[in-house]
C-alpha cells in the first residue's frame, strides 16, 4: 500500500478531529460562561465570530464520521492480523530452517570425529604392526646370518670335494692309460704268436705235400715203365698217333700264337690304365700337400689371433677394475669411446663416439680409461693399434 | 676334401677381415660406486678474520648428500692447494678422485663490503680446469654462495642441475607441559640452516604450498577455528584470507603460471576441487562427485589436475583437464589406496602416497606405461613434495612417535633423513628454484 492510500484513510479522522475541535471552540465560545484561561497579558486576540450551528446537524455529522471511523478501524484491524499471522509463519520457517543446519553442523563434526578416531587406531595398528616388524625382521637377520654361516662352511665343504674330486680323476686318468698300456703288450705278444703258429702249419703243410708228391712220382715210374713197354708194344700204333699228334700239335701252335696276341694286347690295356691310375694319385698327391701347407698358415694365424684375443682380455680386464659407475645409473645404458694411446699404452685421448646420454655415467668411463693408463701393451707388437674402440655396456 | 677346402678359405677370410680391423673391447664389469670428488678448504687471502662459514665443508656436504658423490675428508687430503700453480697433479691421481675443488676468499674492495668467492674445478686425470667462478656476496649470505658453488659443480658432473640452493617449508608441532599444542609453520635451507618461523599459531597448519617465483606461501591455517586458505609472501610477512567458505577450505596449489589457486571446497556441500583466479578471486569449480575429491596438483605444463577421489569407493588418483574440469580420468590402478599425487618437474611421472599391507609408503607412477614403483620401506609416509631438479623426493614420514622429514631418489636407491629438527615435522614443501 502507497503512502497515498495511508494519507486518505487517515485524513477522515483528521478531520473529523479538526471538527470537534472546531465544534468544541465555538461551543466554548458561545456558551463562555466559565472563566477565560488566565493568559499573561499580551498582544489583544482578535474576537471569533462566532456562527450558530444547528445541534442535530452536527451529531448527525458527528455519527456519520464515527462510523466511517469505525469501519476504518474495523478494516486496518484485519489487515493487521492478516499481517501478523504471515510473521508467524515466516518466523516458524526460520525456526526450522536453523534447527537444520544445526543438524548439517553436528553431523559434520561427527564425521570429523570418526574420522579422527578412525586415524588414530590406524596409526595406533600401525606402530604395533611396525614393532612386530621390526621383531620380525631381526629374527629374519638372525636366521639369515645363521644361513650364511651354513652356506660359507658348505662352500668351504663343496670346495675340498671338488679337489679330492679332481685327485680322483687324475688318478683314474693315470690308470686308464696304464691298463692301455699293458693291453697294447699283451696284443702285440698274440699276434706275434700267431704269426709263429701260422708259419710252423704251413711248413708242415708242405712237408707233407712233398712226401705225397715223391711216392705218386715212384708209383708214376713204375707205371710209366709198363707204359713204356705197353708203348713199346704200341709203337707203330703209337707212330701214327704221333703223326696225328704231330698235326694238332701244329694246330694247338696256331692257336697258342693267336692266345699270345690276345695277351699282349690286354697286357697293353691293363698298362694304360695303371698309368692312369697313377696319375690321379700323383694330382691327389700334390693337392695334399698344397693343403697342408695351407693348414701351416692357418695354424701362424691362429697364434696371432689367440695374441689378439689376450690382448683384449687385458685391456678389459685393467679398465673393468678401474671402472666406478655411478650408483643409480640404470642397466641399458651404453657408451662407446674411442681411445688414442702411444706405443707404450699411454692414453693420450678419450673421445666419446656415442654417449649413454647420462653424463654422470659418461663421465665415469671416461674416467674409467684415463685411470687404467698406461694400457697393457700386445706381446706381438704387429696386434699394437694406436687407436682403440671400446663399448661400455654394465651387464644387468 | 672339397669341405675341408672351403673351411679353410672361409677361415682365412675372416682372419684378413679381423687383421684390418681397430681394436674393440667390450667392458660390462664394473663397481657401482660414488663418485670421489676432491674439496679443498678455501684459502682466505688479504688477512682480515677468516671467515666462520667453512664454505668448502658446506659444499662437501652438499655433494655427499646427493649420494652420488664420495668427498675425501680434509684429513686426508694430500695437500691445500688454493691455486692452479699449486695442484701437485701426480699426489691427487694417486688418491683417486676425478674431480678438485679449489677456492679462494677474498674481502670485497667494494663500499657494501662482503666477499668475493672464486672457485675452481679440475679434471685431475685430465690435469685441466673445467669450470671457475667468482661470486660476490655479504658475510650473511655465505652459506647460500656455498650452495650455489654446489649446484654449479652438481651440473657440470651429473648434467642435471643441483638444488642445493632451494629451501623447505614444512609444518611443526609441539606439545608445550600443559598439553597444549603450538603449530609453526616455517622455512629453512636444504641442510636446515636458517630456519625461519613464518607463522605460529595454537590451532593447526597445513598443505603449505609455493608459489612458483618463490615469494609467497599459501597455507591452510585453523586460526579462526575452522580451516580457511592464507596467503603469505615471505619475505614481508604480509598475510591475507582467500578463502572464506562454509565447510571446508583447503589443499591450495598454485599453478604453474602462478596466477591461480586450485583448492579444495566443501562450501556446496561436498569436497571439490576448484579453481580461484587470484586477480579477480573468481572460482571454477572442476568435479562434480558425490565423493570426496581433494588434494589437487598442477601438472607442470599447466593443462591437467591430478586429485585424490574416493568416487571407485577406494582413494585413487584421477585427473581433470584444467582448462574445463568435467569427466575426470582414473589414472592409478594398482593398490587400494592412492593418495596426494604430485607431478615430478618433466611431467612424466606422479610420486604418491600408496597404501598396502597397513602401510603408507612414497610410490611413483610413470604417466607414460603406468607402472607404479614403491620407493620407501617405511610404515607411514606423507606429503610428497618433488625438489625441483626432480632428483630427489622429499617426505615426511613416522619415526618413533614423532615425524621427521625424509627425501628418497626417484630410483628408491638413495634414502636420506632432512636435518631439519626433530619430533614432530610434516607437511613438507620443496621450494622451487630461487631466483
Amino acid at each position: 500500500m502507497g503512502g497515498d492510500s495511508v494519507l486518505e484513510r487517515v485524513m477522515p479522522v483528521v478531520l473529523a478531529l479538526l471538527l470537534h475541535a472546531v465544534v468544541g471552540t465555538v461551543l466554548v465560545f458561545r456558551l463562555g460562561d466559565a472563566p477565560a484561561p488566565s493568559s499573561p497579558p499580551g498582544p489583544q486576540v482578535e474576537p471569533v465570530e462566532a456562527v450558530v450551528v444547528d445541534e442535530s446537524r452536527i451529531t448527525e455529522e458527528l455519527e456519520r464520521l464515527r462510523t466511517q471511523d469505525e469501519e476504518q478501524r474495523r478494516k486496518d484491524r484485519e489487515r493487521i492480523e492478516q499481517l501478523e499471522r504471515e510473521a508467524d509463519s515466516a518466523q516458524r520457517r526460520r525456526t526450522e530452517e536453523e534447527r537444520r543446519l544445526t543438524e548439517l553442523e553436528r553431523l559434520r563434526r561427527e564425521r570429523q570425529r570418526e574420522y579422527m578416531a578412525a586415524e588414530r587406531e590406524r596409526e595406533r595398528n600401525e606402530a604395533e604392526r611396525l614393532a612386530e616388524l621390526t621383531r620380525q625382521s631381526a629374527a629374519e637377520a638372525r636366521r639369515i646370518e645363521a644361513l650364511e654361516k651354513e652356506k660359507t662352511a658348505l662352500a668351504t665343504q663343496r670346495s675340498e670335494e671338488q679337489q679330492q674330486l679332481a685327485r680322483l680323476e687324475q688318478q683314474r686318468r693315470e690308470e686308464a692309460e696304464q691298463k692301455r698300456r699293458l693291453e697294447e703288450q699283451a696284443r702285440v705278444a698274440r699276434e706275434e704268436q700267431q704269426r709263429a703258429e701260422d708259419a710252423r702249419r704251413k711248413a708242415e703243410a708242405e712237408r707233407q705235400q712233398a712226401e705225397a708228391e715223391r711216392r705218386r712220382i715212384e708209383a708214376e715210374k713204375k707205371k710209366a715203365e709198363a707204359e713204356r713197354k705197353r708203348i713199346e708194344a704200341e709203337k707203330k700204333k703209337a707212330e701214327a698217333e704221333r703223326q696225328r699228334i704231330e698235326a694238332e700239335k701244329k694246330k694247338a701252335e696256331a692257336e697258342r700264337q693267336r692266345i699270345e696276341a690276345e695277351k699282349k694286347k690286354a697286357e697293353a690295356e691293363r698298362k694304360r690304365i695303371e698309368e692312369l691310375r697313377r696319375r690321379e694319385a700323383e694330382r691327389a698327391l700334390q693337392e695334399q700337400i698344397a693343403l697342408d701347407s695351407a693348414l701351416l698358415d692357418e695354424e701362424r694365424r691362429s697364434l696371432l689371433e689367440a695374441g689378439r684375443i689376450e690382448y683384449i682380455a687385458q685391456i678389459k680386464d685393467k679398465i673393468e677394475r678401474n671402472w666406478l659407475r655411478p650408483p643409480g645409473t640404470a642397466s641399458g645404458l651404453k657408451c662407446v669411446v674411442r681411445v688414442s694411446q702411444l706405443p707404450g699404452g699411454d692414453v693420450v685421448e678419450v673421445d666419446i663416439q656415442t654417449g649413454s646420454g647420462n653424463v654422470a655415467f659418461d663421465r665415469s668411463v671416461e674416467e674409467a680409461v684415463l685411470r687404467s693408463s698406461p694400457l697393457p701393451v700386445p706381446k706381438d707388437p704387429s696386434l699394437f693399434d694406436r687407436n682403440i674402440v671400446i663399448t661400455f655396456e654394465p651387464e644387468a | 676334401m672339397v669341405g675341408r677346402k672351403v673351411i679353410a678359405f672361409f677361415i682365412a677370410a675372416l682372419l684378413a677381415q679381423a687383421a684390418s680391423a681397430v681394436i674393440e673391447v667390450t667392458v660390462t664389469r664394473s663397481t657401482e660406486a660414488k663418485q670421489p670428488i676432491a674439496v679443498v678448504p678455501f684459502g682466505w687471502q688479504h688477512g682480515g678474520e677468516p671467515q666462520s662459514v667453512d664454505i668448502a665443508a658446506i659444499v662437501r656436504d652438499d655433494l655427499a648428500r646427493t649420494g652420488l658423490f664420495e668427498p675425501i675428508p680434509f684429513d686426508s687430503l694430500p695437500g691445500r692447494p688454493h691455486r692452479y700453480d699449486q695442484i701437485n697433479f701426480k699426489d691427487w691421481r694417486l688418491l683417486g678422485p676425478g674431480s678438485l675443488v679449489i677456492g679462494n676468499i677474498t674481502p670485497s674492495l667494494t663500499a657494501e663490503g662482503g666477499f668475493v668467492v672464486e672457485f675452481e674445478l679440475y679434471d685431475v686425470l685430465r690435469q685441466r680446469r673445467v669450470i671457475g667462478y667468482q661470486l660476490t656476496a655479504s658475510a650473511q649470505a655465505m652459506r647460500r654462495v656455498a650452495h650455489q658453488i654446489a649446484d654449479y659443480i652438481h651440473e657440470q658432473l651429473t648434467g642435471n642441475p643441483g638444488a642445493f640452493d632451494t629451501r623447505v617449508a614444512y609444518v611443526t608441532e609441539q606439545r608445550g607441559a600443559d598439553g597444549s599444542a603450538r603449530y609453526r609453520l616455517s622455512i629453512a635451507d636444504v641442510d636446515g640452516h636458517n630456519e625461519q618461523v613464518i607463522l605460529d599459531s595454537s590451532r593447526p597448519i597445513m598443505s603449505p604450498s609455493w608459489s612458483p617465483d618463490g615469494t609467497r606461501l599459501a597455507y591452510v591455517s585453523f586460526e579462526s577455528e575452522r580451516p580457511h586458505v592464507y596467503m603469505q609472501t615471505v619475505a614481508t610477512g604480509d598475510r591475507e584470507r582467500i578463502t572464506d567458505f562454509p565447510g571446508i577450505n583447503g589443499a591450495p596449489a598454485f599453478s604453474p603460471d602462478g596466477d591461480r589457486l586450485a583448492m579444495t571446497l566443501s562450501k556446496d556441500g561436498n569436497p571439490e576441487i576448484y579453481i580461484m583466479d587470484l586477480r579477480n578471486r573468481r572460482l571454477r569449480r572442476m568435479t562434480n562427485d558425490p565423493a570426496i575429491d581433494t588434494e589437487p596438483a598442477w601438472s607442470p605444463d599447466g593443462r591437467f589436475l591430478a586429485f585424490t577421489s574416493d568416487r571407485g569407493g577406494r582413494p585413487q588418483i584421477y585427473r581433470v583437464a584444467a582448462d574445463r574440469g568435467g569427466q575426470a580420468e582414473r589414472i592409478t590402478f594398482e593398490g587400494s589406496y592412492n593418495a596426494r599425487p604430485v607431478f615430478s618437474p618433466d611431467g612424466k611421472k606422479l610420486a604418491l602416497v600408496h597404501g598396502g599391507g597397513g602401510r603408507y609408503r612414497i610410490g611413483l607412477l610413470d604417466l607414460e606405461n603406468g607402472a607404479l614403483q614403491v620407493l620407501t620401506d617405511s610404515s607411514l609416509d606423507e606429503s610428497p613434495s618433488f625438489a625441483p631438479n626432480g632428483g630427489m623426493i622429499l617426505y615426511a614420514t613416522r619415526e618413533g612417535a614423532g615425524s621427521v622429514l625424509s627425501a628418497v631418489s626417484p630410483d628408491g636407491r638413495m634414502r636420506q633423513r632432512l636435518a631439519v629438527r626433530t619430533g614432530g615435522v610434516r607437511e613438507p614443501a620443496w621450494s622451487p628454484f630461487r631466483n
